[in-house]
């Protein structure tokens, strides 16, 4: 029984902790753009404030809608993206790690992203039909060189004569970098690059914000969405941002995993930050949109060339 | 660590998930005007026609690879032995990058 209870503190901690820590670099994330733009920027709980601005506003749903799939998507959405951390060993171990996780992980992420399309399509608006369109091919574009960026530690796990090679535990307790000789240390850093580019694409962010685009289709997929069901999508989104970014420091930057705790736990934040700022901040700050006709070839071209060469560097 | 994964307790994780979201969720306002404006789909401009072809979900997808379809469309000859000629070159194609790796 007493462990049954410490189980379920330990699952609700997750929950809290996620959403909290997803929602302060959500802050932190707002901060450093508006300072790159020259402006004073809304405090670092503004998010907070937000969500829970959200939960006191109507939750309108629009006449023709399908509503148990409007209404459905932003939790399962959020349930999802909660469900990958327990998979990710984030300091030490993950809790529900096996031997083919990394598999499971990379489908779990199609998830958060597929029951936006499906509350997009139910709800019956041009804008966020739209908007679900450009969300699919966008899922289509990032899921190929995300395959090639996370084959490549399992690759060099597996040369070097491990097992378990689709475990995310075991690719942590091995620095692949380490496992490279000073070729294959450049095939890495370029293989960091994809992913800084693919983490910018799985979050839907600038460049690839095509779903969401203000300017264009009045926030595409989550037009119609308001109150409560836009308050889960936004807690979704930030824990998908320390999802994914977990996901690539557990496959990429699995340093210091012998120290204590507290101390592999302010690592992990540290290397998260830099994560989050290059992908998210940085490259939203200085790019813009891409269009929807040329975003499957950036994908499919250059970022999954720059991964191929990432990884055929790695053989070497 | 367990050796295989556990489907059952992945599916049970997120059910417990589902049910802490839920309850959370079930805190926020679930009132609004029904039958009023609001609920209308937004849209400026004109309505445009109700029915949108599934297809268009695919669209900057086929938008993106247009020249090559047109490529491909025009060597496709409707000829079975081309489709077996090619599968067979891709076939030795990828077993030999898979013999020399």
């Amino acid at each position: 029984m007493f462990n049954l209870i410490l189980k379920f503190i330990l699952i609700m901690l997750i929950i809290i902790g996620s959403i909290s820590l997803g929602l302060i670099f959500e802050g932190i994330d707002r901060i450093l753009t508006a300072k790159m733009q020259k402006r004073v920027g809304p405090p670092i709980l503004q998010p907070f404030y937000d969500i829970r601005k959200l939960m006191i506003k109507e939750s309108i749903i629009p006449k023709y809608a399908i509503k148990w799939i409007f209404e459905l998507s932003p939790i399962i959405s959020l349930t999802v993206s909660i469900l990958i951390l327990f998979y990710i060993p984030i300091v030490g171990k993950s809790i529900l790690g096996g031997s083919n996780d990394l598999i499971l992980v990379v489908y779990l992420f199609i998830f958060p992203g597929l029951s936006i399309v499906l509350g997009a399509l139910s709800s019956n608006s041009t804008y966020s039909n739209i908007g679900a369109q450009r969300l699919v091919i966008n899922m289509l574009g990032y899921e190929f060189p995300l395959a090639i960026a996370c084959f490549v530690p399992v690759w060099l796990v597996y040369k070097s004569g491990f097992s378990n090679i689709f475990s995310l535990n075991t690719i942590y307790t091995h620095n692949i970098w380490g496992l490279v000789n000073q070729i294959g240390i450049i095939g890495l850093l370029i293989e960091i690059i994809a992913i800084f580019l693919i983490i910018a694409g799985e979050l839907s962010k600038s460049p690839f914000d095509l779903d969401t685009a203000d300017s264009e289709i009045a926030g595409g997929a989550l037009a119609e969405y308001s109150g409560r069901n836009l308050a889960m999508l936004n807690l979704s989104e930030a824990v998908k941002i320390i999802a994914i970014s977990s996901l690539f420091i557990a496959l990429f930057f699995p340093w210091n995993i012998q120290s204590n705790l507290i101390i592999m736990f302010l690592i992990y934040i540290l290397k998260l930050f830099f994560i989050i700022f290059i992908s998210l901040t940085l490259i939203k700050t200085v790019t813009s949109r891409f269009k929807i006709s040329k975003l499957t070839g950036i994908y499919w071209g250059y970022v999954s060339l720059l991964a191929t060469i990432g990884f055929l560097l790695v053989l070497f | 660590m367990s050796i295989v994964y556990q489907p059952k307790i992945l599916l049970l994780l997120f059910s417990l998930i589902f049910f802490i979201i839920y309850l959370f969720y079930l805190t926020g306002e679930k009132k609004y005007k029904k039958d009023t404006v609001q609920t209308i789909a937004y849209f400026s401009g004109k309505t445009p026609y109700q029915n949108i072809k599934l297809q268009n979900v695919y669209w900057g997808f086929f938008k993106n690879f247009e020249k090559l379809y047109l490529f491909l469309s025009k060597i496709q000859r409707e000829n079975t032995n081309d489709y077996v000629f090619m599968f067979i070159i891709w076939l030795t194609f990828i077993l030999l990058t898979i013999c020399l790796i």
